[in-house]
């Protein structure tokens, strides 16, 4: 069997083989915020059959920007059953919202060496960097998925203005924290790494730490929404990260913290 | 009081592993956990410790260890040379063994002969916290092990109490990476190994005729290969137009086999992120990976495709013989040992 096609009337899901311990349900193609909200409600769905029963053998699922892939242990989950289970969900499901959305506001300092491309993104769009920084944070995003780094989040949409390539020789080294640029996406780099996007800022709030009982600060669905602070206002905030401190409750403007 | 050992050379990669970390991939954390599982799972037995206690994963050549305090068995899976230095007396010996060590004692980790990973075990099992549900080191994630790095010469490793299994040494009697060639350039260019995958997800990113030369053609693993992913070289497989060389991101597990635009695959392993951008022509059956994902940069390999119910069936098979391998360890007796040692008398 290579992949087959099944129609849900009006959503088609395409059930791809990942080998033989996982399937990828296709939704869609592109990246699209109604798109992402249909992959984040059968992961939802998956997970509460799964916690309930219906469905055994999973290890896990990932959401991505247009399908879930559902990890299981061949020996002791049926493909079919699982197959069959999907296909068996109601079409308007796929129409409600999901219920949880919340949204951030997250602290972005950027100043002085935070903001490397800050000055070359301000010149290929031909504006201010002032006005790259209103562009910035005028917009709400939505959290597509994660990945990448454990807690990276890839958010969009980036207005026109913004959008450009990666840079051509990517950096070695991108600190932590950094806030970034590519195409239509902005992403926060929870730990240091290797890099492409162009660097805007930084953000002193821990995206990820394991020691918190919701490691990842988002949550695929969630919308973030940037707020441009002082190099003072953000030597505060890290210090409060560093000693552990920090509420997270308070960057979070609507919606409650709790476990997917 | 556990026992405890300090890093005096590291070995190349030298990390801690368990089994993995699973359950986290939805945030974009990477299982890590062991390249091979299966010989962590015997290294494990042969010390008397439960088969996912935490072990010393070596790539290539492996660590020097110095015994500071107490006494522990310990035992090397995977095919290396050891030498144990006890008052200034030197002893080789082989690895599929276990042996007893005490304050003092300097155990020297050889290079690695076939295959390029190893596999050290403690009694008791190294003592780090978990992190997220393992103990393995996730050098990408920034997670586990030892702050989240490879070793450091100085590291102290302590294990997690203080018993050494009661009764003789004990020993495995078979060879399971005996059809891996030694790691002798000669030996990796004559010899061929085939790995079964199943095809997709992205395999209408490929041409018929794409697919078919993926399939006949041969390929050597790249000296540039990690923990993340074996990378091949050999000619570059072609995507159906320029189009096809990306996808929207989805989700990866180890096994995929990514086509980048270059054309030179890439098998992920262990640290696979959770996500690529790259279409994955087909994936390695879960029970041909382990040993796939430890073969030496320069081994020549090749790929043949079978079916969903085949490789569940194989998996089956795999399953049921490792479980009755790991029924054949057995007291280590002077017969067993065909390296046996006398006079120097160590365990």
């Amino acid at each position: 069997m290579t992949f087959s096609l099944e129609q849900n009337n009006k959503f088609p899901i395409r059930f791809l083989e990942l080998g033989d311990s996982a399937l990828t349900l296709e939704l869609g193609e592109g990246i699209d915020p109604q798109l992402v909200k249909r992959v984040a409600t059968l992961d939802k769905c998956v997970n509460e059959a799964w916690r309930a029963g219906e469905l055994s053998g999973i290890v896990e699922t990932v959401p991505t920007y247009r399908s879930l892939t559902i990890i299981f242990d061949p020996l002791s989950c049926s493909r079919q059953r699982l197959k069959e289970y999907v296909l068996s969900l109601p079409e308007n499901m796929f129409l409600t919202p999901a219920p949880d959305e919340r949204l951030w506001i997250l602290p972005v300092c950027y100043e002085d060496d935070f903001a490397q491309d800050l000055g070359a993104v301000a010149e290929s769009a031909g504006i201010s960097t002032t006005e790259v920084i209103a562009l910035h944070t005028a917009s709400t995003y939505l959290v597509y998925m994660l990945g990448f780094l454990p807690g990276f989040p890839y958010m969009g949409d980036l207005v026109p203005q913004l959008q450009m390539p990666r840079l051509a020789e990517p950096r070695i080294r991108v600190p932590a924290g950094s806030v970034a640029i590519t195409g239509k996406q902005t992403a926060i780099y929870p730990f240091e790494s290797p890099g492409g996007w162009r660097l805007l800022g930084r953000c002193p709030v821990e995206l990820f730490n394991h020691r918190r009982t919701d490691p990842a600060l988002l949550r695929q669905g969630d919308q973030v929404r940037f707020r441009a602070i002082s190099r003072h206002e953000f030597d505060l905030i890290s210090r409060e990260t560093s000693a552990e401190s920090l509420d997270l409750s308070r960057f979070l403007e609507k919606g409650g913290c709790h476990a997917r | 009081m556990p026992a405890e050992l300090i890093v005096r050379k590291t070995g190349m990669l030298t990390s801690i592993q368990d089994l993995g970390r699973f359950g986290y991939r939805c945030y974009g954390v990477p299982w890590s956990g062991a390249l091979h599982p299966d010989l962590v799972r015997i290294a494990n037995v042969l010390v008397g410790n439960p088969q996912d206690s935490a072990v010393l994963e070596t790539l290539v050549t492996g660590p020097v260890l110095e015994v500071v305090r107490g006494v522990l068995r310990i035992a090397v899976v995977g095919d290396a040379l050891i030498e144990i230095v006890r008052k200034d007396q030197s002893r080789l010996i082989r690895s599929w063994r276990s042996v007893t060590l005490e304050a003092g004692d300097l155990f020297k980790v050889k290079t690695v002969s076939r295959g390029r990973a190893a596999y050290l075990a403690f009694s008791g099992g190294i003592s780090v916290p978990k992190v997220m549900g393992s103990r393995s080191t996730s050098v990408r994630g920034h997670l586990g092990g030892i702050d989240g790095s490879f070793l450091s010469v100085g590291d102290s490793l302590t294990c997690s109490e203080n018993s050494v299994p009661a009764g003789p040494e004990l020993n495995f009697p078979v060879n399971p990476l005996a059809d891996i060639p030694y790691n002798h350039t000669r030996d990796l260019t004559s010899s061929f190994l085939e790995f079964r995958v199943i095809l997709g997800p992205q395999q209408d990113y490929f041409s018929a005729e794409s697919q078919r030369d993926f399939f006949q053609q041969e390929y050597q693993i790249g000296s540039d290969s990690d923990r993340m992913g074996l990378r091949l070289e050999g000619n570059a497989v072609k995507h159906r137009s320029s189009a096809h060389r990306e996808i929207v991101s989805d989700g990866m597990i180890p096994g995929a086999i990514q086509i980048p635009g270059n054309g030179l695959p890439i098998i992920m392993l262990a640290e696979s992120p959770t996500v690529g951008g790259y279409p994955k022509i087909a994936t390695v059956i879960s029970c041909d990976l382990p040993k796939l994902a430890i073969l030496s940069p320069g081994q020549r390999i090749g790929f043949r495709p079978v079916k969903v119910d085949q490789a569940e069936t194989l998996l089956r098979q795999y399953r049921l013989g490792q479980a009755a391998l790991l029924e054949s360890v057995a007291p280590l007796t002077w017969l067993s040992d065909p390296f046996p040692e006398t006079g120097n008398q160590i365990d």
